[in-house]
């Protein structure tokens, strides 16, 4: 092992001189100092009001969904300091310690870009990407971009504390590599710390699960990395990827796979495949790859993979996440809400049927209860609003500092719908019941018949009639009865006038 | 020029989408009820959209504006969510409180426009209404009224038979202080499928008799001619005619059936 006093005066200089990088606190740009600010107003939100609100009334996950709330402005950073990568299709390589991704990527771009030590090296996550010079960036401390050269960058290993008595690697919260000559000009590869448990005796507070867990979940595609000597995926592994978006694709790559006879690896292939589809958890494929032995297991599978996503569109789900964060909230609220609701509709029952006063007294003031719980409720629901409101107002004033869109996502185009199996459990009453299988198709036939197009346009309110003759004093309207949306086009100035100006719903 | 264009079509998108705000569906019947029952009510109807494992755009916005005119907006996301969780219980508490409101044609009503305004029912859609169907114990004769109206607000071809008990029937019933038995038919005002509403005049008689009568009133002579006029006490959609011009009508019998508006149709009056 090396010992700090073998460094020479130079490199110690230049040591202590990356420390004051690494630990910089203050900022000399306005517009990045513009905004930090607004991005300490974010986490002011986060931090006061939201675990106010939170004191009045939460799930008993807030915890988790407060350090997901911490996670996501930790990427909103990231994104604000490098907003070039807000253009790219982001791909996480992600694996227990060890698995290999570092030497994986060094393996895919052709050159040792990335320290890869044998043992977990450092817990910074690692974006790989197309730039206009060969640099390495990091966000600092207090999370301002600084330069590394590429020698200190492949120095921020485990072993940097002993060859430098420092780590400086454990202030920095992420690294920006940028190539000229990186293929893709679409993707960004982000090597994401191995995961460990905290007994083990390679965890610190930052090579958790976490760390990795947020920034795969934010990439848009995973190479999940297993080593040969694992002999197949681990239940460690399947736990940690199940943790993740589903909807997120996947391909598993086997590294070092010339550590094993061909038939092994085929047979670890199968085995792999097989379990993940048990699980749930399928691969888009699974792919053998040794750096030692590349005529066997070449990288062309993964770099063919890899072209597929460089034409995929991106995606940035930092909004999407948040609002996730903000919904999980408010279902427990609304849920809490619906009990509520739900003990009122009984008493009110009870009121009903009570044939004594004691009783009926008894159930007023329960209803009461169960009346002010609901009003409590509403007004926490009003609150979270308003809150997520301010959130979603303050992002998209950082996205447009920035150059990203962040408009709030409705809640709609993000729930999950699965198919609902409401058919099964109504048979199923049925059949408990004696009922026999019912025939209704007589009735259904008699639906049949087209649904006349202008009809339809009326239904979803797409026809210029009714609108029209309700706003305006518009000479023309009684001819436009079956206009199309499309017909709307010479009205649109007008119309939009009169609703603006509109403050009541017509009857 | 490009920039005016694209500006134009933004307008057009965010007309668009307001349009449901600012023309909302009328009142729905049970807008008034507590929300428990409406969020029930809705809940199921968000799973019967889900039975296909898919919501169109279609059937969303409506769906929406359906929740607009129940007063539970904004919530359908929600909704949705609720309607994956649905279980026996949950199915036996719907029921409970659909009965206590009254609310099962409304309901059966809805659901039918919902599935059917994206394009023809699906098997899966036509498996799990029946199912509902039976769950809820509709009378065939609600049923029939029921298609009929959907096909009314959808503007689809009516191919249903309504079955009598489903029907209203207009008749003459015997005055009490005149002893007339039999009038002659003047002008019949009325074609089947009509709406009518109520005090609408249906038929004009050549007598001038003044009788009161169940479900239909000879009146006194109209402004514009002598002869009376039969008018409708109700709100219904002609169904079916029975008397013919210069006919001889007696006391009892029917002259014409209607359709009589349920307060099912409440949220889509304005397309019938």
């Amino acid at each position: 092992m090396s010992n700090t006093t073998d460094l020479s005066p130079e490199e110690m200089s230049a040591r202590y001189a990356l420390l004051c990088r690494a630990t910089q606190a203050n900022l000399c740009n306005p517009q990045a100092q513009n905004i930090e600010e607004k991005l300490d107003a974010i986490q002011n939100l986060l931090q006061h009001d939201l675990r106010a609100l939170a004191r009045r009334g939460s799930p008993d996950n807030f915890a988790d969904i407060y350090h997901a709330f911490e996670q996501e402005l930790t990427r909103l950073r990231e994104f604000c300091a490098f907003p070039s990568l807000a253009q790219k299709v982001t791909i996480g390589f992600g694996g227990a310690f060890s698995a290999g991704k570092s030497s994986l990527i060094n393996g895919i771009l052709g050159q040792r870009l990335l320290a890869t030590e044998v043992d977990p090296t450092t817990s910074l996550p690692t974006f790989l990407l197309k730039g206009d010079q060969d640099q390495v960036l990091a966000l600092n401390l207090h999370r301002h971009r600084i330069s590394l050269s590429h020698e200190e960058f492949l120095s921020l290993t485990h072993d940097e504390m002993g060859k430098y008595g420092s780590s400086v690697a454990s202030l920095l919260r992420a690294a920006f590599r940028t190539q000229i000559n990186f293929p893709w000009e679409n993707i960004a590869l982000i090597d994401t710390p191995g995961y460990s448990k905290p007994n083990s005796d390679t965890y610190s507070d930052r090579t958790d699960e976490q760390v990795a867990r947020a920034q795969l979940n934010s990439a848009q595609a995973i190479v999940w990395v297993i080593s040969a000597d694992a002999g197949t995926i681990s239940e460690d592994d399947i736990q940690f990827l199940s943790s993740l978006r589903p909807e997120i694709p996947r391909i598993v790559v086997i590294s070092r796979a010339d550590k094993k006879p061909a038939d092994d690896i085929d047979s670890i292939i199968a085995l792999i495949r097989r379990t993940m589809a048990e699980r749930n958890l399928p691969a888009l494929a699974v792919i053998p790859f040794s750096n030692r032995n590349k005529p066997e297991f070449p990288v062309s599978p993964i770099l063919a993979q890899l072209e597929a996503w460089n034409t995929a569109p991106k995606e940035i789900q930092i909004a999407q996440n948040f609002k996730r964060q903000f919904t999980h909230y408010a279902r427990f609220i609304e849920e809490q809400q619906r009990i509520a609701q739900l003990h009122i509709n009984r008493l009110n029952r009870i009121l009903v049927l009570a044939d004594t006063s004691e009783i009926q007294n008894d159930a007023e003031e329960l209803k009461q209860s169960a009346k002010a719980s609901y009003t409590g409720l509403s007004q926490l629901a009003d609150e979270l609003y308003q809150l997520r409101q301010q959130f979603f107002s303050l992002l998209k004033d950082v996205g447009a500092s920035v150059g990203i869109d962040f408009p709030e996502p409705a809640e709609i185009d993000m729930i999950d719908l699965q198919q609902i199996d409401l058919l099964k459990v109504l048979r199923e009453i049925r059949e408990k019941e004696g009922g026999s299988e019912p025939d209704y198709q007589g009735y259904w036939r008699a639906l049949e018949g087209e649904i006349p197009e202008a009809r339809l346009a009326q239904l979803m309110r797409r026809t210029a009639y009714r609108h029209l003759a309700q706003l305006g004093r518009l000479s023309d309207v009684d001819h436009a009865f079956d206009v199309q949306t499309d017909d709307l086009l010479t009205c649109a100035t007008s119309l939009q006038q009169r609703i603006s100006t509109q403050t009541t719903t017509p009857e | 020029m490009s920039a005016t264009t694209l500006n134009t079509e933004q307008l057009m998108r965010e007309l668009d989408t307001l349009k449901p705000d600012f023309f909302p569906l009328q009142a729905h019947a049970l807008q008034e009820v507590d929300l428990h029952t409406k969020e029930m009510y809705a809940t199921v109807l968000a799973a019967v959209l889900l039975v296909d494992g898919k919501v169109s755009a279609t059937e969303h916005r409506l769906f929406g504006m359906l929740l607009t005119s129940l007063g539970l907006e904004g919530i359908q996301a929600r909704l949705f969510e609720q309607a994956c969780a649905l279980d026996s219980a949950q199915l036996h508490e719907f029921l409970r409180v659909i009965k206590d409101a009254e609310a099962e044609s409304c309901f059966v009503l809805d659901a039918l426009v919902l599935c059917r305004v994206e394009g023809q029912l699906t098997h899966l859609q036509t498996q799990l209404l029946s199912e509902l169907l039976e769950f809820l114990q509709l009378p065939e004769h609600e049923l029939a009224a029921l298609i009929f109206w959907v096909s009314k607000i959808l503007r689809l071809p009516i191919e249903i038979d309504v079955p009598q008990a489903g029907q209203e029937q207009l008749l003459i019933t015997k005055n009490r202080t005149e002893d007339i038995e039999t009038y002659n038919v003047g002008k019949i005002l009325i074609s089947k499928g009509d709406y009518v509403a109520k005090g609408q005049e249906l038929v004009t008689v050549k007598n001038r008799p003044t009788h009161w009568v169940h479900g239909v009133r000879i009146s006194v002579a109209g402004k514009e001619d002598d002869s009376p006029k039969i008018k409708s006490l109700q709100n219904g959609i002609i169904y079916n005619i029975s008397i013919k011009q210069n006919e001889e009508i007696r006391i009892g019998q029917v002259i014409a059936t209607i359709i009589p508006f349920s307060s099912a149709t409440n949220a889509w009056l304005e397309f019938i």
